[in-house]
């Protein structure tokens, strides 16, 4: 089978609803993802080895050698990789006949995101803390941890939840609930901006990536690169820098949700 | 107004689904909500309020001095309160007809719990750190409060709910309804409390001790403990009991947030 066919297989293609994985990852993933193909490994234990991936990095994150610091970057590097590898893997199965499509997968893919970036800015932190002293960066990295879990949406999924469990016809009859769940399906609107958005659209889904998911753990494997061959100022290093800035986005975009969600779930009676 | 026709209105009585409210907070909390309505508070604001209170409470849980340790529990005593008098206040405003209700006051108050013991635990670890200079003590609080935080669970909301949005009509599907019945556990618990089953009522009181409410009332007891009892030694490691305490429940956080993504994972695979 040719390259372009696994990716014809594989791939998200015109489904794809991220720029970043459209223009690099992909065209990374692919690679891996027939090599596991070859060994006989599962979407689901392709999920697994980037949680260990994920849950490995913290150990070196909290680390200032330059071994710990690449390592770090390089661990977080392979589970974003296998983050893309177990999609594609699963979506082989799927359309090659091997397996059934459930939401099995999903939910622990999902399930791996909440325990990876958020964790890795903490235990970021405490290598700051350890190599300046500073008690703030150690809280900081505790608020940017929280952020960037996302808890005003995911609590809002559990409020709809709970909402449709007491009263299933609601998702039909309930004009405002249509509306939310409406609004709650994203991915049509990235895929929309992805592939046939303006430039300015374009522009602005790259700006949003970058900031916010994946751009963080992109950024955050930079930093880590630039941290290990770079000493840094005497009073503060590029983590640093990454650390105030990412906490202070993750805590006004927590802070915009929350009040978003307020306002949406305040026409669901 | 009396007392009695204040609980009718306000209260959840028959629909109670904690024991320890049932039979402790709810006794309390009505004073404070009679004393809400008359200085005319909406529920929003007692919500905003109780978040005041478990933010300020975590900054007092992080220092050990007998003032700090004195005020954490306080408001950590007010942010549970108020919990309740929030969904008093509504159910009072919306008896009365001057609230229409929404979902609005529900997430705010979901909300609002997920900034609260979650963080109080890792304001713990923070503290003993600063106490005995043990690092392990902050991955302990913070291994405890990501544990607390129920992601398997609002991830599986999350999960089920992007479902629905693709595809409504999956909420025939049994097996979806299987997985939202099992996430609005409500009836399940108010089930629990009314059951005649004395077993039925030491699990859930089991449970509530060692999660949610037990949590709460066990950081505010081991920091008023720590007030009176000095750290001591074991196996010549100096403790105290909050320590002892984040050695005692991060594991059992850690095997419930297990259990509980074993579970969605084994309920997920049932749904297309």
């Amino acid at each position: 089978m040719s390259l372009d066919s696994y990716r014809q297989l594989c791939q998200k293609n015109n489904e794809e609803n991220y720029l970043l994985d459209k223009l690099i990852f992909r065209k990374m993933s692919i690679f891996v993802t027939i090599l596991f193909l070859k060994l006989g490994i599962t979407a689901n234990q392709a999920t697994f080895l980037s949680l260990i991936a994920s849950l490995a990095s913290l150990y070196f994150l909290t680390l200032n050698s330059r071994t710990a610091l690449i390592t770090a970057a390089s661990l977080i590097f392979t589970y974003y990789i296998l983050d893309h590898v177990d999609g594609e893997l699963a979506r082989y199965a799927i359309k090659t006949g091997q397996s059934k499509p459930n939401l099995k997968g999903h939910y622990f893919d999902v399930l791996i995101h909440r325990y990876s970036s958020n964790l890795m800015v903490f235990f970021m932190s405490l290598s700051i803390y350890k190599q300046y002293g500073y008690s703030w960066a150690v809280l900081l990295g505790f608020i940017g941890c929280i952020g960037i879990s996302s808890f005003p949406n995911v609590v809002a999924a559990q409020i709809i939840a709970g909402k449709i469990a007491r009263d299933k016809e609601a998702v039909f009859t309930d004009p405002a609930l249509v509306k939310v769940l409406a609004e709650l399906e994203k991915k049509q609107l990235q895929i929309q901006a992805v592939h046939h958005g303006s430039l300015f659209d374009r522009l602005l889904k790259l700006l949003i990536e970058s900031l916010f998911f994946p751009g963080h753990i992109i950024l955050l494997v930079l930093t880590l690169l630039i941290d290990a061959f770079w000493p840094g100022f005497p009073a503060f290093n590029l983590r640093c820098v990454f650390l105030v800035v990412f906490t202070l986005l993750y805590t006004v975009k927590t802070i915009m949700q929350s009040i978003l969600w307020l306002i949406k779930l305040k026409q669901i009676a | 107004m009396i007392i009695s026709e204040y609980r009718q209105l306000c209260q959840k009585n028959e629909q109670e689904n904690y024991l320890v409210d049932k039979y402790i907070m709810r006794k309390i909390s009505i004073y404070f909500t009679i004393l809400f309505i008359k200085l005319r508070f909406p529920a929003n604001l007692a919500t905003f309020l109780s978040l005041l209170a478990s933010l300020g409470s975590c900054y007092f849980l992080l220092q050990n001095t007998p003032t700090a340790m004195v005020l954490g529990p306080a408001l950590i005593f007010t942010y549970y309160m108020l919990d309740h008098v929030d969904g008093e206040l509504a159910r009072f405003y919306i008896k009365q007809g001057r609230q229409q209700p929404s979902l609005q006051g529900q997430y705010f108050d979901v909300l609002i719990h997920k900034y609260s013991t979650n963080l109080m635990l890792f304001s713990l670890g923070v503290s003993v750190y600063k106490l005995f200079n043990y690092r392990f003590a902050v991955i302990l609080g913070f291994a405890a409060c990501i544990c607390f935080s129920a992601f398997p669970n609002l991830l599986a909301a999350q999960v089920i709910v992007q479902k629905l949005a693709q595809q409504k009509e999956a909420v025939e599907d049994e097996a979806v309804q299987d997985v939202l019945n099992l996430l609005e556990k409500k009836q399940e618990q108010i089930k629990k409390i009314n059951s005649t089953n004395p077993l039925d009522r030491l699990k859930k009181i089991i449970t509530e001790l060692l999660f949610f409410p037990g949590a709460l009332i066990s950081i505010m007891l081991v920091t008023l403990s720590d007030l009176v009892i000095s750290p001591f030694t074991i196996l010549n490691y100096s403790v105290n009991i909050r320590l002892l305490f984040l050695l005692a429940v991060t594991p059992i956080y850690l095997a419930n947030a297990l259990r509980q993504a074993l579970k969605w994972l084994h309920k997920f695979q049932q749904i297309a």
